[in-house]
């Protein structure tokens, strides 16, 4: 069974009981919720992922709560409180982003808490089990050059984390949403209409944010590891011609490791699993500023590489 | 005691340090300290040499066989290359070998 397959009704009355269980590659959430709007956006956006039904027998990574106020602020600008194990971690946001609250927080717990992988903030996209990390800042255009990638047939690995596995080298999928800011969320409608956006959730932290569906292929697949193969670094700035250009290995390094949420966590692990990316992978810095050419140059870049293929 | 130019410098022997070596640099990273380091030559040279053996300033003039040809340009390079080392103290990946010394001595009664 697939969250989709619950009506809303039912689905209302789960997060409000016994909460829902559902599996997101290499994680098992427990999510419990009485904010009411919450769950139309993750019927929506969470529709493929399959759930974990009853008897749970497995131990839950996340158990998370979505809550809101139970004093007068009920009445007055009410809030909305994430919990990881009955603890309020974050601050609250209002009640009606009960949906960005949600994504922010369970980053936050897979940051804190999955320190049995190398925890990379990047998108990470694959074609079969060739997979491309795209590092970035904040608005370098991580995230809408992985949508849009994702949207040309990409598997969908991650939006926001590369869960590398330091002694194999291979990341692995969760298949979540991808987060769009400001004017990604246009470009990214434009871009095509098989995007399945849920709604926009203006002046949040990040400005607005709306999220993109996982392809369902991507969360049918999300238990296929990938071997990093590319990592390309991208920064979107208006007018910019394209540049495709490799990075030298040892400041790719630096690249990589200064992208990671656990390396020094790590200790040793982490800079072996860095080396081995560093070491097997071809590293790119990407200036670019028209989106569908981005595309077809990766496209091109990749379809070339031979690299990791059977002969 | 006090470093001076006669100090002879050591990495930790209980730093194992770990090396990946590319085609422009070397990364090096420090499992006492944790921290992870790019070095070029000459430092990456110099430390080389330091974890073979105990080494002064200038013995690690002599071993990298540099072709000197007056006492000026040994002064000038010995200025330099004490600066790489303090540098790589401060990092944490050497020492001065009477800290290793004394901390061996140590070791027993503690």
């Amino acid at each position: 069974m697939i969250i989709a397959d619950l009506s809303n009704r039912e689905l209302t009355r789960i997060l409000n009981g016994p909460g829902l269980r559902w599996g997101s590659g290499p994680f098992s959430i427990h999510l419990k919720n009485s904010i009411p709007n919450f769950t139309d956006y993750l019927s929506l956006i969470y529709g493929g992922h399959p759930v974990i039904e009853e008897p749970w027998e497995d131990i839950a990574d996340f158990h998370i709560q979505l809550t809101t106020n139970s004093n007068y602020r009920r009445f007055w600008k009410p809030q909305v409180f994430f919990q990881l194990d009955g603890v309020n971690h974050l601050a609250p946001f209002p009640k009606d982003h009960a949906p960005p609250m949600f994504e922010w927080g369970w980053n936050f717990s897979i940051a804190g808490r999955a320190n049995h992988f190398l925890i990379l903030h990047n998108a990470v996209i694959a074609k079969g089990d060739r997979a491309m990390l795209l590092p970035g800042i904040p608005g370098s255009g991580k995230s809408t050059l992985c949508a849009a990638m994702v949207l040309r047939g990409w598997r969908l690995l991650s939006d926001e984390f590369a869960l590398l596995h330091p002694e194999s080298g291979l990341v692995f999928p969760t298949a979540r949403p991808i987060a769009l800011k400001n004017q990604s969320i246009e470009i990214i409608r434009e871009f095509s209409k098989d995007a399945i956006l849920g709604p926009d959730f203006a002046k949040t932290r990040k400005g607005t944010v709306a999220h993109m569906r996982p392809p369902d292929d991507s969360i049918k697949n999300m238990d296929q590891v990938a071997k990093p193969t590319w990592v390309v670094s991208p920064h979107y700035q208006e007018g910019q011609n394209q540049i495709l250009e490799q990075i030298p290995k040892e400041h790719a390094f630096l690249l990589v490791a200064a992208n990671a949420f656990n390396y020094e966590t790590l200790g040793d692990a982490g800079f072996k699993a860095v080396a081995r990316v560093v070491k097997e992978s071809t590293i790119f810095n990407f200036r670019y500023s028209n989106l569908e050419e981005a595309v077809e140059t990766l496209e091109i870049m990749t379809n070339n590489d031979k690299k990791g293929l059977a002969p | 005691m006090n470093i001076s130019q006669e100090t002879q410098w050591i990495v930790p022997q209980r730093c194992s340090l770990l090396w990946e070596q590319f085609e422009n640099g070397c990364l090096i990273f420090n499992p006492l300290s944790g921290t992870t380091h790019l070095l070029f030559d000459p430092a990456l040279e110099i430390l080389k040499l330091l974890e073979q053996k105990p080494m002064t300033a200038q013995t690690v003039i002599q071993s990298l066989d540099l072709a000197l040809e007056s006492k000026a340009q040994n002064s000038e390079v010995l200025a330099n290359i004490w600066k790489i080392i303090i540098d790589l103290d401060r990092l944490g990946i050497i020492q001065p070998l009477f800290l290793e010394t004394t901390k061996n001595k140590q070791t027993p009664t503690s």
